[in-house]
């Protein structure tokens, strides 16, 4: 193969792994969507806060130890002994599942069929609410995360491509981070689990139920909150896998909720209603991203095209498209 | 028609009940009505009388719509519903078929019976999936289809079927003949009655079509602007001069028009 080729190929992949990761943060959006009729601004946020818990939690912090030091006097930090990464993934997914309970309780039974705007607002005043709690419990400073995933580059891929350059052409490989890799693994088991979960279970139909119709849910005695708080627990679990990805690259700091912004472009143009659509459209943006840097942006624009050609492709959609590639049809009869 | 099914037990009891939505607007004054075990009761009236807010007040979704029942109380086998959520009422046998359908419309039609079933253990859901495919046999031709995009009476047919899978007691439907052809909502009605005589289901039934209801019925209640004004047997209020003039449009000397203003006068008072 040729260089050239090799490069782009190179390119994409490492852009569809990027897309990975988008579909992560936009499947939290789509989940949440599809059953209240939401628009989380908070998913960001919540990935932050997962993430902020799994590494307090590993780690022995005491939660809220600047606001117990302050209050007491003591000068408490550390339980001093670390909790296996397994276990503190578990009890990071209970406190995503009672920030789920409190967040239904609190807001969305109060909210019930209200306008979409009002909605929305009220989950961009949480967002900056669990930002600050989030640092009030564990403190603000950059922590690196670490649950044992492999990174850096992967020696096997380099040495295979290396091999598929021209007799005589100097090629030293591809670069393919093993984190990536795994992450690409993680989320289709969870695309997968969470597609069967929907289409197969009781409680999966319910919930597609209440996406449909709120208040024929309600009538066939489907418990609103209930549906509410397992949508809510199950976007936030799917926030602390993205939360452990986006982490483990790039440290756990404020700059990780602003993922969502990359979520909002992919979500146009895959749909806010579907699965499958915050999946492929991850993917598109994701390597479309990259390539469009690689061909277009960096040689002949400037480069720097990754922070905008993501909303370039979305407003297309929007212009030809505007339930994205799999959204809902809105079905009407006439 | 015969009561053949109607008992004198008494399931379901509305005493005298106020509704406001929004904490202003005040849209029943003191509704009182009761449904026998075993019966079709008819609620009649036209456009914004009331029916439908009654039927939400006993099945509890008033709560999602901002309604509150604020005077009176509704009593199902002697207990007060007051304060049970819709969910909890599903299970002690109260449902309602809510007006204008609201099939799950991305679900397929069998999907939407199983949701009807979600109070219930997966044996039951399976036998209420033969019964209701028994009464409505052309349910299961559609089965696989996307509620959205069969009929409407279809859709009708669903919703009723989705109800039924919860295994009711007593059914609150919602003007099931809105918007369908007069042969569909006869066939519609008589799967009812069917219900009703064989699986002895007891039925609230809201209604705008006065003439389908009181044939299938046995008792009826007239709501007007919130409040009862009549009722009774319903042979007895198919006989009715009043019910006859205005609600199935033949007066004693034939048809009227509303044009008349001696009619006109008559009617008012009789509302007020």
């Amino acid at each position: 193969m040729p260089i050239w080729l090799l490069n782009t190929l190179e390119v994409s992949i490492n852009g569809l792994m990027t897309g990975v990761l988008y579909s992560l943060v936009a499947l939290g959006f789509v989940l949440i969507f599809k059953s209240s009729g939401v628009f989380n601004y908070a998913q960001g946020v919540m990935a932050l806060f997962a993430a902020q818990s799994l590494v307090g939690i590993q780690t022995g912090q005491v939660p809220f130890a600047h606001l117990i030091n302050a209050i007491t006097g003591l000068h408490v930090s550390r339980f001093g002994f670390d909790v296996p990464s397994i276990l503190a993934i578990i009890l990071t997914t209970l406190v995503m599942v009672v920030f789920a309970w409190v967040v239904v309780r609190v807001i969305m039974v109060r909210l019930v069929n209200q306008e979409p705007i009002i909605l929305f607002m009220a989950t961009i005043g949480l967002a900056y609410f669990m930002e600050g709690f989030g640092d009030l419990m564990w403190g603000a400073e950059l922590k690196s995360l670490d649950v044992g995933l492999p990174s850096g580059g992967s020696f096997w891929i380099e040495d295979v491509t290396a091999q598929w350059a021209r007799e005589g052409e100097t090629y030293w490989g591809m670069y393919v981070d093993t984190l990536d890799i795994w992450a690409t693994v993680i989320a289709v088991f969870l695309v997968a689990g969470l597609t069967i979960f929907a289409q197969y279970t009781k409680a999966g139909t319910a919930m597609r139920a209440v996406a449909d119709d709120h208040q024929a849910a309600l009538s066939v005695g489907i418990s609103l909150n209930r549906i509410w708080i397992m949508v809510w627990s199950i976007a936030g679990f799917v926030a602390l896998v993205a939360g452990i990805m986006w982490g483990a690259k790039s440290g756990v700091q404020f700059s990780l909720s602003l993922i969502a912004l990359k979520a909002l472009p992919v979500l146009m143009l895959g749909g806010f209603t579907s699965i499958p659509g915050a999946i492929v459209g991850g993917l598109i943006i994701g390597m479309g991203e990259k390539l469009f840097e690689f061909a277009i942006g960096a040689p002949f624009l400037g480069g720097a095209t990754e922070n905008w050609f993501a909303y370039v492709l979305a407003l297309l959609f929007l212009v030809f498209r505007p339930q994205g590639l799999f959204g809902d049809k809105i079905i009407e009869r006439v | 028609m015969l009561d053949t099914a109607q008992t004198d037990e008494t399931l379901l009891e509305v005493n005298n009940i106020e509704v406001i939505y929004n904490h202003v607007i005040l849209v029943l004054k003191g509704v009182s009505l009761k449904v026998p075990r075993g019966g079709i009761t008819a609620l009649l009236g036209g456009n914004g009388a009331g029916k439908s807010t009654t039927l939400k007040a006993i099945s509890g979704l008033l709560a999602s719509e901002r309604g509150e029942v604020t005077k009176g109380s509704i009593l199902y086998r002697g207990a007060t519903t007051q304060d049970r959520s819709p969910n909890d009422l599903v299970r002690g046998g109260v449902i309602q078929v809510m007006e204008g359908r609201h099939c799950f419309e991305h679900l397929t039609v069998e999907e939407n019976l199983m949701t009807g079933a979600y109070t219930r253990s997966a044996a039951e859901a399976k036998q209420g999936l033969e019964m209701v495919y028994n009464y409505f046999p052309r349910l299961r031709e559609r089965r696989k289809s996307q509620a959205g995009y069969t009929s409407g009476g279809e859709q009708q047919m669903c919703a009723i079927g989705r109800a039924l899978m919860s295994k009711p007691e007593t059914v609150l439907l919602d003007e099931p003949s809105m918007g369908l052809a007069p042969q569909l909502v006869e066939e519609i009605f008589g799967i009812v009655k069917s219900l009703n005589e064989q699986e002895g289901v007891s039925f609230l039934l809201a209604e705008q079509n006065t003439n389908v209801a009181l044939r299938y019925a046995h008792y009826g209640y007239i709501l007007e602007s919130g409040r009862v004004v009549m009722d009774g047997v319903a042979s007895e209020l198919r006989e009715n001069p009043d019910v006859k003039e205005f609600y199935l449009g033949v007066g004693d000397e034939g048809r009227k028009s509303f044009r008349d203003v001696r009619s006109y006068r008559r009617r008012k008072r009789w509302l007020s």
